[in-house]
């Protein structure tokens, strides 16, 4: 018989066995369950942060309106009853009031996983005035604070997923040895390495060809755009499938071992615990005592001195400002206190740069930090990975906070020269206002590289198999 | 077909097979008397190749175990004491299953004929192993040695536990294949049973084979009068 005509007879045998057992009708249903849990749940939090876009969206369309309305009325020379600092017709009113939305919607495949969409805002709405768009922003986490988070995708698969493989898969040698059955076996003209292994593949096979359905239909049903998305589809479905036989490859290496069930379960849950837990909290903690951000008390103590003394001497600042900017200077139109505190705004900016470049070299350097020490855990690895898919990554953060800041430049410096002119704002002004749109990050990082070094850790994981399986043979019985 | 040269095992200290020489041709039945520890067990885990000898070879049609494992595997049956087989499974998908690992298919309607013809009930073959007796699932194994056309058979206690119905069944298959050739080394507590079936009858004591008599050449209570007096003679050595 040929060799692929006995493997395809095993196959149909380990899948009738299989189906046969209770006990893994209920571990499917448990991972049907999770994984319905976990889409709905992050579909919520999609949705949620849609909704809440989509809302300041209509508030500021209903306040264009509105400023359409009045601006007409006061172009037309009616007399309008509403409050001077309301009045749409100064433009630091307009870059005040009439704010645009700076949204960043949520990625196709963001239900994937969270990642740290919980700690960032998902829209803005700069304006002229306040604290800068980077005080708010500088107070970033380290990529690896909110692992413990969500119920969503990613923590179904990089925490709960290796256990449903451990339940899978912790006896499928020792379960034959203690039932007497691997005596039968080795009596027959069959490695009984190979024959682990055949068995092991086709569990494999069948787990994730189960997860694969659930994973793709779900996602269908969430109304996730599946072909629009294919590669990074493919890329998140090889990344399960490349962690999912990462847990199979390690739970034959502990079987080889030659121990009892309750040994091997010990053995695959401690090591659950240690590259599922507590080395990811590790690199976590590391980053933080290594590359400590600056305390954010600090940062708001020094704009507070700098601007109170920017304050003392906002007439002299306001004359170096002009010196800076001569094409504002020479008109007399506006009001003075206006131009003093944009004048005084430069000074503020330029003296907190230092605090705010201090904020991000230390945030670069966490980053940089967890991402090397991602190699350590192939948990660690396939979070990256899936913050990356669903662009729910820090880096995606960064980018975003990026665009929101030249969306705030590009705010002010279209107000800025009509204030210091004293133009007055109108109708025809309303529909020129600068719109911010989201440049979505079209890189996956590292993605694709992680899912080539899972596979490559599943390859050197069984070539520890083929060297335990020589230098000690399975012996059949207890 | 089946041939002990010098075969010793050793755990640490202890010599749990010690020299053993023995030969079992094509149509022999030898059985293993002795008491538990004598090295019956040991000697068909050698032949098995389930563990290392410390010395010696065991050859199965001119193969060396040790060297030549999957090849003399090829040539061998096993049912050791409490044949254990998949409970899930009918009993004629354990002998699709195993008879498919030994490399050998056969069809349905032929796995049902080995089956019946091995003794067990129609009304069995299609039921789930778990509701199988251990006389059932002893059966089945014969049915399986009898599918993969094995040349030896290695049997490790197989009637211990059965009823004398069951026994007496298992000695008939037993003589069947003897008669169709197959040579049979079967270890065993059970002197009468070791008298009917077999061919030769070794008496092992300590690791080591004490005696080898022709079935034939000693009657019933002479076997018993041999096996009590090699034991007699361990109880005066442990005194």
């Amino acid at each position: 018989m040929k060799a692929s005509r006995r493997s395809n007879f095993l196959y149909r045998y380990e899948i009738i066995t299989l189906v046969r057992q209770r006990w893994i009708q209920f571990l499917v249903l448990i991972l049907l369950g999770l994984v319905l849990f976990a889409v709905v749940n992050g579909k919520q939090k999609v949705d949620q942060r849609l909704g809440d876009i989509q809302e300041a969206q209509q508030t500021v369309i209903e306040k264009d309106s509105l400023g359409v309305i009045l601006l007409d009325s006061i172009e037309a020379g009616f007399t309008v009853d509403v409050p001077r600092w309301y009045m749409p017709n100064q433009p630091h009113v307009v870059g005040y009031n009439y704010t645009r939305v700076a949204a960043m919607p949520p990625d196709n495949l963001a239900i994937i996983a969270t990642g740290q969409s919980d700690i960032f805002a998902h829209y803005v709405q700069p304006n002229l005035y306040g604290e800068s768009f980077e005080l708010n922003y500088t107070e970033l986490s380290n990529p690896v604070q909110l692992m413990f988070g969500s119920f969503d995708l990613s923590f179904v698969l990089i925490y709960l997923l290796p256990l449903i493989v451990i339940a899978f898969t912790y006896n499928i040698l020792s379960a034959e040895k203690e039932q007497g059955i691997l005596q039968v076996i080795a009596s027959h003209p069959v490695s009984l390495f190979q024959w682990l292994l055949q068995k092991s593949l086709i569990r494999y096979l069948l787990l994730t060809g189960i997860l694969v359905v659930l994973l793709v239909a779900s996602l269908s049903v969430a109304g996730i755009l599946l072909f629009s998305d294919f590669d990074r589809i493919m890329i998140f479905i090889l990344l399960t499938m490349g962690y999912t036989l990462f847990w199979f490859v390690l739970a034959c290496l502990v079987n080889l071992k030659g121990k009892s069930s309750a040994n091997n379960a010990v053995w695959l849950i401690s090591m659950w615990i240690l590259l599922v837990l507590l080395v990811p909290s590790s690199v976590n903690q590391m980053a933080n005592s290594l590359y400590p951000v600056p305390s954010r008390a600090r940062l708001i103590n020094e704009l507070r001195v700098v601007n109170a003394e920017a304050e003392k001497k906002a007439d002299e600042l306001l004359e170096n400002f002009l010196r800076d900017h001569p094409e504002l200077a020479g008109f007399e139109g506006g009001s003075r206190g206006w131009k003093e505190y944009f004048a005084t705004q430069d000074l503020i900016k330029n003296e907190i740069q230092p605090v705010l470049d201090e904020y991000e070299v230390k945030l670069e350097q966490q980053q940089a930090w967890v991402n090397r020490l991602r190699l350590a855990s192939p948990a660690l690895i396939l979070q990256n990975s899936f913050n990356e898919i669903s662009g729910t990554s820090t880096s995606h953060y960064e980018d975003y906070r990026q665009q929101i800041s030249d969306f705030s430049l590009t705010w002010r410096n279209y107000f800025l020269p009509r204030i210091f002119k004293g133009e007055a704002f109108t109708k025809a002004m309303m529909v020129e206002l600068p719109e911010f749109e989201y440049q979505p990050s079209t890189s996956y990082g590292q993605s694709a590289g992680n899912t080539s070094i899972l596979f490559i850790y599943c390859v050197v994981l069984l070539g520890f198999g083929v060297v335990i399986s020589r230098q000690s043979k399975i012996i059949p019985s207890s | 077909m089946l041939e002990a040269i010098n075969l010793s095992k050793s755990y640490n200290d202890h010599q749990a097979l010690a020299d053993l020489n023995l030969s079992v041709k094509s149509g022999e039945v030898f059985c293993l008397l002795g008491a538990n520890g004598a090295g019956k067990t040991t000697t068909i885990n050698l032949f098995m190749g389930f563990i290392p000898a410390t010395s010696g070879q065991a050859k199965i049609n001119d193969l060396d175990v040790a060297t030549q494992s999957g090849e003399s595997k090829r040539y061998i049956a096993y049912i050791p004491e409490n044949l254990m087989l998949y409970p899930n499974l009918t009993g004629l998908e354990n002998l699709d299953y195993f008879c498919g690992l030994g490399g050998k298919r056969n069809s349905k309607e032929q796995l049902e004929e080995l089956l019946t013809q091995s003794g067990l009930q129609e009304s069995f073959i299609h039921k789930r192993v778990n509701s199988y007796s251990k006389g059932m699932r002893q059966k089945v194994g014969i049915a399986l040695a009898r599918a993969r056309g094995a040349k030896a058979l290695l049997l490790d206690e197989p009637t211990s536990g059965l009823d004398p119905k069951a026994s007496n069944e298992f000695s008939g298959l037993l003589q069947e294949m003897k008669e169709n050739g197959v040579a049979t080394l079967m270890a065993t507590h059970d002197l009468f049973r070791a008298k009917d079936t077999g061919t030769h009858i070794g008496i092992m004591r300590e690791g080591e084979l004490k005696h080898t008599v022709s079935a034939n050449s000693v009657s019933l209570s002479e076997l018993e009068e041999l096996y009590l007096e090699t034991m007699k003679l361990e109880k005066a050595i442990l005194q």
